[in-house]
């Protein structure tokens, strides 16, 4: 009987214990996030104020920003690149992932590794070819060059993901719409595509959300200010001597909750995705 | 390994990607032999297409970079120089440097987030609240969207004693008016660890959910015949657990050291490789090499050397935590 009690009592403790603990690392990973946000809503003014909530919320930075014309274009650039990359990106994805899911071959496997692989090579090492191929043919400092860029960038990812997305759809389906006369284009957009909705729509998601993450080519290939990119242009916000930090935390606000909203969406079928493939590659 | 399920042969959840060529759960393709090799070749072609153009050709200009005099902008300077290149790589002490940092920077990023990882996913499976899991798991993910540039400002201020709020929570919770030592960017000895910790935060979110898909794949029955054997929680975790975790934790280790040694984003908004040198990596090396002294011949040597030792250090850890 006591014995009973003692071991019930070690349990419930273990289990507060348990809540407190993942409690503890929930708001490990979530506080700098509250702190943007919490810092975008102080004044310009009250941003020494050492408190974890500003005394008087304002909306002040949000204000000015969105009245800033070349603020809301680096979010107009961000959208079209993003857009295009994750367009040109999804779209030879698909019909690829649907060859390689539904022929496959030795050779398949490999065509399908080589094009992952790619993300073995540098970034820092292709942006040098990046610039040569993009000097050569007028696409250096233009929101299309990057976006062809950008596309290569997220591509392997797409692949990946839509590969696995289409082998998980069993090929009965391909066959039985084929014998009533549907051709390959035709099931892969009647049949598979449907089928695979979810997945395609997390590959969407999560391809434009890398490019409109990428710093590094945005940073690189665009010159002018008219043309830079919400990443970029927020870093500009950082000045020499001194930084409106609460402006910049509102910047950083508006260019990362949509995504994480919709990351928040996705994330069942983006881990789905993933780790279908990740068992043995 | 397969599952039989009601006859059907079924693949249990993570390995449907399974080794082309054995068929599988295809095996009934064969009746679809329409053209097949034209039609494969109209899917695949222009994605592969597209990566000959935007990755493996660029990969192959950078090798011509490395061995042709290519130190001023494009069109000056053509001459073959060989290996001499390379050899300036080598010989340069501030590359040296910026291999050791960037291997520090992988080796502690990628253990800590492998470890955190198993850690934060068993604490979570222990969690029978599943609600409460999912949001926990939720606030866990936020970090994985967050783009490299805002992370570094994040990090930035949480570094900066008057903004940071570690600081203001000091201050409130337990009345401790200074933290001596938050400023870790601005001292050479600590800033590389401070660009570490943001990764950390930043990147565990993607690893600790992949871990958490396989440990949730770990079949019951053997945990429960090790636990009726007398094993303890942790006897359970070491022989059980761990090894079923080994492919995984293998692959995701190639992903990281990949990942982490061609990382710039991170490094370039927080630190740009300072103070002096004390957090300059390989990767903030070669974009200084080539986009600001336009030295393209030797930062395609320097990214070259780069990408051919994390081959080898990737084959080295895939042969050690194979499967067997």
């Amino acid at each position: 009987m006591e014995v009973n009690l003692y071991r019930r009592l070690l349990k419930g403790i273990k289990q507060v214990c348990t809540y407190l603990l993942s409690l503890f690392i929930g708001a490990v990973f979530l506080l700098p996030i509250f702190w943007m946000v919490s810092f975008s809503l102080r004044t310009t003014e009250s941003a020494f104020e050492p408190t974890i909530w500003p005394t008087t919320v304002s909306l002040s930075q949000y204000r000015w920003l969105l009245a800033q014309p070349h603020v809301l274009r680096a979010f107009g650039n961000s959208l079209v690149v993003a857009g295009v990359a994750t367009v040109i990106s999804v779209f030879l994805s698909f019909l690829a992932a649907y060859g390689f899911s539904r022929f496959r071959s030795r050779f398949g496997t490999v065509l399908l590794l080589a094009i992952v692989g790619t993300k073995m090579f540098p970034g820092v090492l292709l942006a040098m070819s990046y610039f040569d191929i993009l000097t050569t043919f007028g696409g250096f400092d233009s929101l299309w060059g990057l976006a062809l860029i950008d596309a290569m960038y997220t591509m392997p990812f797409c692949v990946w993901m839509m590969t696995n997305y289409f082998n998980s759809i069993t090929p009965a389906m391909d066959e039985a719409a084929m014998i009533d006369g549907c051709s390959r284009l035709g099931v892969l957009f009647r049949i598979v595509l449907p089928a695979s909705a979810p997945g395609v729509v997390a590959t969407i998601t999560y391809s434009f959300l890398l490019s409109w993450n990428e710093y590094l080519f945005a940073l690189t290939f665009i010159s002018s200010n008219s043309k830079k990119l919400a990443t970029v242009a927020m870093t500009e916000l950082i000045g020499q001597w001194w930084t409106n930090t609460p402006q910049l935390m509102a910047f950083a606000t508006l260019a990362t909750l949509p995504l994480i909203a919709a990351f928040l969406l996705i994330q069942r079928y983006l881990v789905q995705g993933l780790t279908l493939g990740a068992e043995k590659a | 390994m397969h599952y039989d399920v009601g006859g059907r042969h079924v693949l249990p959840p993570g390995t449907l990607f399974q080794n082309g060529g054995e068929g599988g759960v295809l095996e009934s393709r064969g009746r679809l032999r329409d053209k097949r090799a034209t039609v494969y070749a109209a899917f695949v072609a222009p994605a592969l297409l597209y990566t000959l153009i935007f990755s493996v050709y660029p990969m192959v200009n950078a090798l011509r970079f490395s061995l042709f005099d290519e130190s001023l902008m494009r069109g000056v300077g053509s001459e073959f120089v060989g290996i001499s290149h390379f050899v300036a790589v080598l010989s340069d002490d501030i590359a040296r440097m910026s291999a050791w940092n960037m291997v520090v920077f992988i080796v502690v990023s990628t253990v800590a987030h492998l470890g955190l990882g198993v850690g934060i996913s068993l604490v979570l499976m222990s969690v029978p609240n599943k609600k409460f899991r999912d949001l926990i798991q939720a606030c866990i993910l936020i970090p994985w969207a967050v783009p490299p540039v805002v992370v570094g400002f994040l990090w930035r201020i949480i570094y900066q004693p008057q903004f940071s709020p570690i600081s203001v929570l000091a201050s409130t919770l337990l009345g401790v008016s200074e933290i001596s030592g938050l400023d870790l960017l601005s001292r050479p000895n600590s800033a590389l660890m401070g660009v570490i910790i943001a990764n950390i935060w930043s990147v565990t979110p993607f690893y600790m959910l992949m871990i958490l898909a396989r440990l949730q794949n770990i079949p019951l029955e053997i945990l429960n015949a090790a636990a009726i054997d007398g094993a303890n929680g942790f006897q359970q975790f070491a022989y059980v657990t761990l090894p079923e975790l080994k492919g995984t934790l293998g692959t995701l280790a190639i992903f990281d050291i990949i990942g982490t040694s061609v990382y710039f984003d991170l490094i370039w908004v927080m630190t740009k490789g300072g103070p002096g040198l004390s957090s300059e990596v390989l990767a903030t090396y070669i974009y200084k090499q080539a986009f600001q002294k336009f030295e393209f011949g030797r930062a395609s040597a320097a990214g070259l050397l780069l990408f051919v030792i994390i081959m080898v250090v990737s084959s080295i850890v895939a042969v050690i935590t194979r499967e067997d």
